[in-house]
């Protein structure tokens, strides 16, 4: 069985066509890029894989589960983390845990377990308000990891931060592969995505014009940034 | 639904407003103001014509929760937290209750400083109740949360959705301010009892539960982008 599977997704805001029957499959335990350029559908798509959008036509499962007839079934099984950390800048880190455990259904207890997983246990009682960039997204992802989520979903998670902020994301999301945690992530940053992900596709116009294992994807080329470029037609502008 | 996951969603919105107190004191200067300036412009009206006291009242009430109940909604939804609450197992009824609670505890709190503040500022001439006066002003306020929430949900995808809201209120709370002022002015001004406002009392009622339930069966719809 898949982790994720989408087959013949088309999604139009109004006259925009933003999806042209994407089709795609992600493995369990794997870790999948999805790039493009901007606009390309990347975030539309992650956002109906998450359950928040609905695609007009076309089927999408998320570990065999419908995401438009079983919605509260794939939110369940499903973590996300996106450039907004979701999170209250009001209330501290705890108080914004304790909000999504009990939101879940999940105890308490989990909480310190993950303060100290993402190492905000000496800050988890100040306000999210006074946190940088940073150590927002690794709230965030403490957030989406609380009901023990065996999908997670990343939409451009790194935007904003910095080299070590960076680092210690990925090193956090290269833990969560070890445990089996599937990855769906989208990212402008191709040599993070060679990092962590074997496989991935490529996007363009909301179209997939190329998906495989990325060694493959850049077997003709120096690098996976140039064959990112010449498949999204970028190459030689800007 | 699940009374705990309305209580949790409550309590983090109480939390968060009475950490910055930024609607409530909003909504608290503004009815005030208010109540002064209708005191200072009609006050003497409503001396010799009390039955107009109610209706000035309402108006209060209606302008101070269209400006700070649809702020529950457009809030999550301009800080991107309302995918949060989304993607939690939370249902739609939970979510839309969560919210109305919120929202009723927060014109609740409105309605206990500014109603006596109005007899005060106004001197008007209470004749029947107090007590039921408020739990009248209660019912109209719970009802008016309920629509108004309802309503926010409806234009959160609209680009001027804070100017949409009031447009659109009015017309859907008219009935309810109306069966409201008059029970007001039969208990306050004519002096009635329970009994003789149980017409309107009913109506409002099954208004507020007509509404309830058509927001609750059109909150998937609304969220959709």
């Amino acid at each position: 069985m898949h982790a994720v599977e989408i087959r013949d997704v088309e999604k139009c805001f109004g006259a925009h066509r933003v999806l042209r029957g994407v089709s795609l499959s992600v493995a369990e335990g794997e870790a999948f890029v999805l790039l493009g350029p901007n606009g390309a559908g990347k975030t539309t798509l992650i956002r109906i894989v998450a359950t928040l959008l609905r695609q007009d036509s076309g089927v999408v499962r998320v570990l065999g589960y419908d995401t438009r007839r079983e919605a509260q079934e794939v939110r369940r099984r499903i973590g996300v983390v996106t450039h907004n950390p979701l999170l209250y800048e009001e209330l501290t880190a705890r108080e914004n845990l304790t909000f999504y455990a009990r939101a879940y259904g999940v105890p308490l207890e989990r909480i310190e377990e993950l303060l100290d997983r993402v190492e905000l246990e000496e800050r988890a009682d100040e306000p999210v308000s006074t946190f940088s960039r940073g150590m927002k997204q690794r709230l965030s992802i403490a957030r989406a990891l609380l009901h023990s989520p065996e999908v997670l979903l990343l939409d451009e998670p790194t935007t904003g931060l910095d080299i070590k902020g960076r680092r210690d994301f990925y090193a956090l999301l290269g833990n969560l592969l070890e445990e089996g945690v599937t990855l769906l992530m989208t990212t402008h940053h191709t040599e993070e995505a060679e990092r962590l992900c074997s496989r991935g596709a490529v996007l363009r116009s909301g179209r997939v014009v190329a998906q495989g294992e990325l060694s493959e994807l850049k077997a003709s080329v120096e690098s996976l940034e140039d064959a990112y470029l010449q498949m999204t037609g970028e190459e030689g502008e800007g | 639904m699940r009374v705990s996951a309305v209580v949790n969603l409550v309590v983090k919105d109480l939390r968060a407003e009475l950490r910055t107190k930024h609607t409530v004191n909003f909504m608290l200067l503004f009815s005030g103001l208010a109540v002064a300036f209708f005191s200072r412009i009609a006050g003497s009206y409503v001396g010799s014509v009390p039955e107009i006291g109610p209706g000035l009242l309402w108006l209060v009430f209606l302008f101070t929760g269209m400006l700070g109940l649809g702020r529950a909604f457009v809030k999550e939804k301009e800080l991107g937290t309302l995918d949060g609450l989304r993607l939690t197992p939370m249902s739609s009824a939970e979510i839309l209750a969560g919210k109305a609670i919120y929202n009723l505890l927060l014109m609740l709190g409105v309605q206990s400083v500014i109603f006596p503040l109005f007899i005060v500022f106004f001197d008007f001439p209470v004749r029947g109740g107090f007590a039921l006066a408020f739990a009248v002003l209660t019912l109209g306020n719970t009802c008016f949360v309920i629509v108004s929430s309802a309503l926010a949900t409806l234009v959160l995808n609209a680009r001027a959705r804070e100017l949409l809201l009031p447009v659109i209120l009015l017309p859907v709370l008219f009935p309810v301010i109306v069966l409201s002022v008059s029970a007001l002015n039969s208990v306050l001004v004519g002096g009635e009892g329970f009994l003789n406002i149980l017409g309107e009392i009913k109506i409002i009622l099954a208004y507020a539960v007509v509404m309830g339930v058509i927001a609750m069966l059109t909150f998937d719809f609304a969220l959709e982008e």
